[in-house]
């Protein structure tokens, strides 16, 4: 079985991972439902170094792979904190619901 | 009379076992554990300390605050850091430890720990609920666990109070090499619902090793 | 039986233990330390096996098993390789592929036939018409004679484990030898792998020069100094299988795999003999040199009375020499080359005064009694001529060092480039894959000083971590190969792969039938496919593939290789299976009441109490309405939320408000994903402004926590989120007296209706005990969830059942607690919705707070019911007498539309009538309306659509 390195536990069988996806910002909570519609479906599907979710499942979380995937080489693996540094507020926050 | 599991509100996950297998058992604070088999203890034994307190915190303050009541936090993540009676801090992350007391020791002083957890930016992890605890004792450990479990173990690689949160036998286990005696040990804490079957996955891996139950007054 | 050669030869027979074992029904004697095959041997039996499509006799070739030409059946187990297979005392073995006996195969005709079995024969005679195998397919097995299945083996415990190490040496000949010596004297935690049970390779039998001693001296110093190293540990008798992403190694060892995780890895597998091309080349008592060396050093088996040794090589005459040495009259080294070349074992050979020819070709062998009785052999350049003359001899052995192949399975495993050179005139490794090394004859034709020399640097750069370098081949003084060792017969059956019986002309077709790469030649001729997967076939494939296709054979490759590298069991492969189970703490109590278990996730719950499932549920439904029942709920999963943002996440992550959610009270929750559809649902409660706990469908609950921790690590907001699942049991108790058996505990918990209505949530103690209790109402009845450290919901359980007992409490089941359930038109996620269901569609949309400005799946959700509805679900019932009952996922038939499907369906023992719920054209929802549903084998089922809740619409009861 392959290897990943885990930013939290370190370098650990690929079976105690879970995929989550490309990394893709979403749109605004606002923005057009086409907008929100590409986020949800269409994938870039890129040949090439891709940016990626995965989860260590025994310790539970988070983090991002940078893989080539056409050499299927894990490149960098790093915290969310590095793409996700600012709390994400919604302008209108309905403060009575 | 003689002390049985089920004169307490509060149960070992495996108790139905460890009674077929002839345990004799002893009050340890609110519960009954196992002391000792009617055999002689084999080289690698399987000690259930499930009955026995620990606690968990987590949030943003949980490992300041724990520090701040006089407690070892380690340096490092997956790090265990042992207390001065024998008890361990468990560092599963940056804001998140697991709480042992020694195997027969400060059992009351981990009790009054997870009393006095605060909240707000300190939670209270029911650990003692989630996690069955086993400590897998003996030199043949290591290879016991490579049947089991994937992480290279090996004392080299992973020295007293290394931590790995890992898989065992398929199930989520937070895997801490012992901290005290002479004989190597893992502790093991894995989902306390699972913990029966776990229990039989580990005997029977332990089998080529002459394993079996030990109680904790076999624990020299 | 033939006498043994007597000691030193034989080194691993212990001749103090005879032992006795049958094959094919005829008692055969031997020696521990023997293998089937060599036991056979050393009685003169060669006949060991027979090619699977022409049935032709077959005997061993590399005496490793690395051709499949001695497969055999042992009782419990087909396709052994008889020369891996230990003779035991009793054991019974049969050969295999034959029809009546192996002596006597009634179906050796079927060569006769060889010219309509033209290759690629069955894909073309069984491609039309259709349906044309599946009638022919058992003759054509039966008549292959393939071994059998016993599927009454009694199941052997076999299983799995990881090892780890440094650096891993595989193969433990000169080169495996002095690299792991070299690793291990670094310092290095090194593994040695040697798939025989004695480590050398080659060192115990191969003569490196005319005296024979260099072996010898060489393996007694090295091995014993390995065996002896703290930091080498020996796997012995332990084939490696595969090699894995990140070096992880597969070894097979007598019950075990062991997952080898190696920092680097040292491949010494060194070479595997080939055979020489020519007619009858397959015939019984032609094998390898080394083979036949083997035979004699290590089985004491004299392998014949008067051999003759086709060489393209020195080692061809070392061959000659040991034979000579055992008494076996050497008739004739025949020698493919011109000149010999300077050898020292060359010229012993000739003071002997063996003949030597050498500039010679074969024509063809000669058989007699399905055995090698001679060698025609004549001037190379002639010997493809028709009809060539030359000079037979007869022979009962013939000895073949034509050239040799690496075994570079692990290398090509790994992704490491492996083809044809003409300097080495054979398969060779051209570029390494990262982190493995490679020393000795693996890398190409080496002298035994070139293996130690290589060995060693390998072995310190691995233990060093250091870079990974191919050896020079021009420096390396090896044994050479024959660039053509091939000689074409205008009769044919000149086979090239001895597994599926095929000869040069099969191959020269299949490249005249326009399949012009290996890849597609292999895939048509079947080249390489056999059980020996290409080991003695893939050297002479290419270059007659090469030579068909007119091209140089330089670069050539090899049809790509993949593990495992020889046959696994799947015993092996399955090893333990490790399925963990989750119990509730009260599985007991279940099964002492009579439970019948059932399966959900990975938990085990109870689907009704008693043997008969009917009565069951109704007494347990009974029960509930009209008294009071207990149902074990641990399997919900709960997450705690706590910190200041508590709020804000769940307003994010759930469709309804929380804002104003009171402390102490609970509220439905209903979770969609990105797309708008239905997750998951459950129920919150609140215990301070920034605590939030909340409970998760039992399939659902590990990947709603896994989302919000996904989602969070994105939002940055305060809170802490914890799957709590596994820490509180749940138990719920439900009906009129509820209240009346838990107000027998004692508690802190003020339980009448004033201070504890319907929705609010406590915590408190119950039977000392610390508990959180939710009234909610799943079942529609008075009720109490009771959730509980799960370490002490055992002991709740009892006092529960205890304080209940005078009312006579009835535990409930999964099955009745869907038919209260669905009595109160309550929906499960994932059988009353699928992955597409959105709120609107499930007449969920009460749950959903659109003042809100987001939360998970809303875009959607708001993009979607612009949309017109499809489909929505609504109660029906159906009349009492109906029978048999629609099933789940019947279809809702209006006309010759589809317009909806059943999503749940049961007979209500409190209305007594069935009841259920359905997606219906959103047009026709009405109460009162019909509609028609297709049931089993086709009847129409007429329906009416009512409204839900089916049994006290106003919720009075649950309110209590």
């Amino acid at each position: 079985m392959k290897l990943m390195h885990c930013p939290l536990n370190g370098w650990r069988n690929f079976g105690e991972f879970v995929y989550g996806g490309e990394v893709t910002l979403p749109p605004a909570h606002d923005a057009d439902p086409k907008e929100w519609a590409d986020w949800v479906f269409m994938e870039d599907n890129t040949a090439g170094v891709v940016r990626e979710w995965w989860f260590h499942s025994p310790s539970s979380y988070w983090f991002i792979a940078e893989r080539d995937n056409v050499r299927d080489v894990v490149l960098r693996t790093y915290p969310p904190e590095e793409i996700f540094q600012e709390r994400v507020d919604f302008s209108s926050e309905g403060a009575s619901q | 009379m003689a002390v049985t599991p089920e004169h307490f509100n509060r149960r070992s996950f495996i108790y139905p076992r460890l009674i077929e297998a002839g345990a004799e058992f002893a009050e340890v604070i609110d519960a009954a554990v196992a002391t000792r088999y009617p055999h002689d203890a084999p080289a690698l034994g399987l000690v259930d300390l499930s009955p026995l307190p620990r606690t968990g915190i987590k949030g943003p303050r949980a490992l300041e605050w724990l520090a701040a009541q006089g407690w070892p936090v380690p340096e490092d993540n997956n790090q265990a850091a042992h207390t001065e009676s024998g008890g361990m801090v468990l560092r599963l992350g940056n804001r998140e430890a697991f709480v042992l007391p020694a195997p027969r020791g400060d059992g009351e002083t981990v009790h009054t720990l997870e009393q006095s957890i605060p909240g707000d930016g300190v939670w209270h992890m029911p650990r003692r609920d989630s996690h069955a605890w086993f400590l897998l004792r003996g030199e043949a450990g290591v290879d016991c666990m490579a049947k089991l479990c994937g992480v290279d173990l090996r004392e080299a690689q992973f020295p007293r109070g290394a931590i790995a949160q890992t898989s065992v036998a398929r199930l989520n286990t937070i895997v801490c090499r012992d901290m005290a005696g002479a004989t190597p040990g893992f502790h093991l804490l894995a989902d306390s619902a699972s913990a029966i079957w776990f229990w039989d996955a580990l005997l029977d891996a332990m089998q080529e090793f002459d394993g079996g139950p030990l109680g904790i007054h076999e624990i020299d | 039986m033939n006498e043994r050669l007597p000691a030193p030869w034989g080194s691993l027979l212990d001749r103090e233990q005879p032992l006795t074992f049958t094959f094919e029904g005829e008692r055969v004697g031997g020696y521990v330390g023997d293998t089937v095959s060599s036991a056979l041997l050393g009685r003169g039996t060669w006949l060991q096996g027979r090619s699977f499509k022409y049935h032709r006799p077959r005997g061993p070739f590399t005496l490793v098993g690395d051709d499949a030409s001695c497969l055999v059946q042992l009782p419990e187990e087909p396709n052994c390789p008889a020369e891996h297979i230990a003779a035991e005392e009793g054991l019974t073995v049969k050969g295999q592929h034959y029809s009546g006996s192996l002596k006597r195969d009634r179906a050796r005709f079927m060569e006769k036939f060889s010219r309509f079995f033209f290759v690629g024969f069955y894909y073309r005679a069984f491609y039309r018409p259709r349906g044309i195998w599946d009638y022919w397919e058992k003759f054509i097995r039966r008549a292959a004679g393939l071994g059998s299945v016993n599927t009454n083996t009694a199941h052997r415990y076999r299983d799995k484990q990881y090892a780890f190490c440094d650096v891993a040496v595989v193969g433990s000949g000169a080169a495996g030898l002095s690299a792991a010596l070299a690793a291990a004297d670094s310092g290095a935690d090194t593994v040695l792998i040697e798939r025989e049970p004695v480590l050398g390779g080659g060192l115990n039998y191969h003569r490196f020069d005319a005296e024979g001693s260099s072996g010898p001296a060489l393996r007694a110093e090295m091995a014993e100094r390995a065996e002896r190293h703290e930091h080498i540990r020996v796997y012995r008798e332990t084939q490696c299988t595969g090699r894995f992403g990140e070096n992880l190694l597969a070894l097979v060892h007598g019950n075990r795999m062991t997952k080898l995780r190696a920092g680097r890895v040292v491949v010494a597998t060194g070479v595997i003999s080939q055979p020489a091309v020519f007619h009858y080349n397959d015939l019984p008592g032609i094998a390898a040199g080394s083979g036949v060396q083997r035979l004699m050093r290590q089985y004491g088996v004299k392998p014949g009375r008067r051999a003759v040794c086709v060489t393209a090589n020195g080692d061809g005459y070392g061959v000659a020499l040991d034979l000579a040495d055992a008494g076996v009259e050497v008739a004739a080294v025949v020698d493919l080359r011109e000149r010999s070349g300077s050898d020292a074992r060359a010229d012993a050979v000739r003071e002997r005064g063996i003949a030597v020819h050498p500039d010679s070709g074969i024509v063809h062998a000669i058989e007699r009694d399905q055995h090698v009785a001679g060698l025609r052999i004549t001037r190379r350049r002639q010997a493809e001529r028709s009809g060539a003359p030359g000079t037979d001899i007869e022979c009962d052995l013939v000895t073949v060092d034509v050239g040799a192949t690496p075994a570079i399975s692990l290398i090509a495993h790994a992704g490491g480039d492996v083809s044809y050179s003409n300097e080495t005139h054979g398969l060779t490794v051209r570029e390494l894959p990262p982190g493995m090394h490679v020393a000795g004859s693996v890398a190409g034709p080496c002298s035994l000083r070139a293996a130690q020399a290589e060995g060693e640097a390998a072995g310190r750069a691995a233990a060093a971590g250091g870079p990974a370098a191919l050896p020079v081949p021009a420096e390396r003084d090896g044994p050479c190969n024959d660039p053509w060792p091939i000689f074409a017969h205008p009769k044919g059956k000149e086979f090239i792969d001895f597994d599926e019986d095929l000869t040069i002309a099969d191959l020269r077709n299949a490249v005249r039938e326009g399949f012009d790469s290996i890849e597609l030649v292999k895939r048509f001729s079947t080249v390489g496919m056999g059980p020996s997967q290409g080991r003695t076939a893939a050297v002479n494939a290419v270059r007659i593939t090469a030579d068909q296709l007119g091209e140089t054979v330089e670069g050539a490759r090899a049809s790509t290789n993949r593990p495992p590298a020889i046959p696994e069991r799947f015993g092996h492969l399955a090893g333990r299976g490790f399925d963990p189970v989750r119990y509730t703490p009260m599985h007991q109590r279940h099964v002492e009441a009579g439970a019948t278990m059932m399966v959900a996730g990975a938990w085990m719950r109870p689907a009704y109490y008693g043997r008969d499932r009917g009565t069951a549920v109704r007494e347990e439904v009974r029960a509930v309405r009209e008294n009071v029942g207990l149902i074990d709920v641990t399997t919900l999963g709960g997450l705690e939320i706590r910190g200041s943002d508590a709020v804000e996440f769940m307003n994010r992550m759930y469709t309804f408000a929380y804002r104003k959610q009171p402390v102490n009270r609970s509220r439905y929750l209903l979770m969609t994903d990105d797309t708008g559809s239905i997750v998951d649902d459950g129920v919150s409660a609140r215990w301070a402004d920034d605590h939030f706990y909340v409970t998760a469908t039992t399939g659902g609950v590990d990947s709603v926590y896994r989302r919000m921790l996904w989602w969070n690590a994105q939002w940055r907001l305060d809170v802490d989120i914890a799957n709590v699942t596994g820490a509180w049991a749940g138990i719920n108790i439900a009906g009129p007296n509820a209240r009346a058996v838990i107000e027998k505990l004692d508690t802190d918990i003020d339980f009448s209706a004033e201070a504890f209505p319907y929705i609010e949530a406590r915590s408190g103690h119950l039977a000392d005990i610390p508990v959180r209790v939710l009234r909610v109402g799943f079942v529609g009845e008075l009720g109490y969830e009771i959730h509980c450290p799960i370490g002490c919901a055992e002991a709740l359980w009892d006092r529960l059942m205890e304080a209940g007992r005078e009312h006579g409490i009835q535990p409930f089941g999964v099955e009745a607690q869907r038919v209260l359930r669905l009595e109160k038109g309550h929906i499960i996620i994932g059988q009353d919705t699928d992955n597409l269901t959105h709120p609107e569609e499930a007449a969920m949309g009460w749950a959903v707070q659109r003042k809100k400005p987001f939360f998970v799946g809303f875009p959607a959700l708001k993009a979607r019911e612009s949309q017109p509805l499809t489909r929505r679900l609504v109660g029906f019932r159906l009349p009492a007498d109906t029978d048999p009952l629609p099933e789940e996922c019947h279809l809702v038939i209006d006309g010759d539309r589809i317009t909806g499907r059943v999503t749940s369906i049961e007979y209500s023992p409190t209305l007594n009538y069935p009841i259920g719920l359905a997606f219906v054209d959103p047009g026709h929802t009405e109460p009162g309306t019909p509609f028609s549903i297709k049931g089993s084998g086709g009847t129409m089922i007429e329906a009416e659509i009512c409204s839900a809740p089916f049994f006290d619409p106003d919720n009075e009861r649950q309110n209590l």
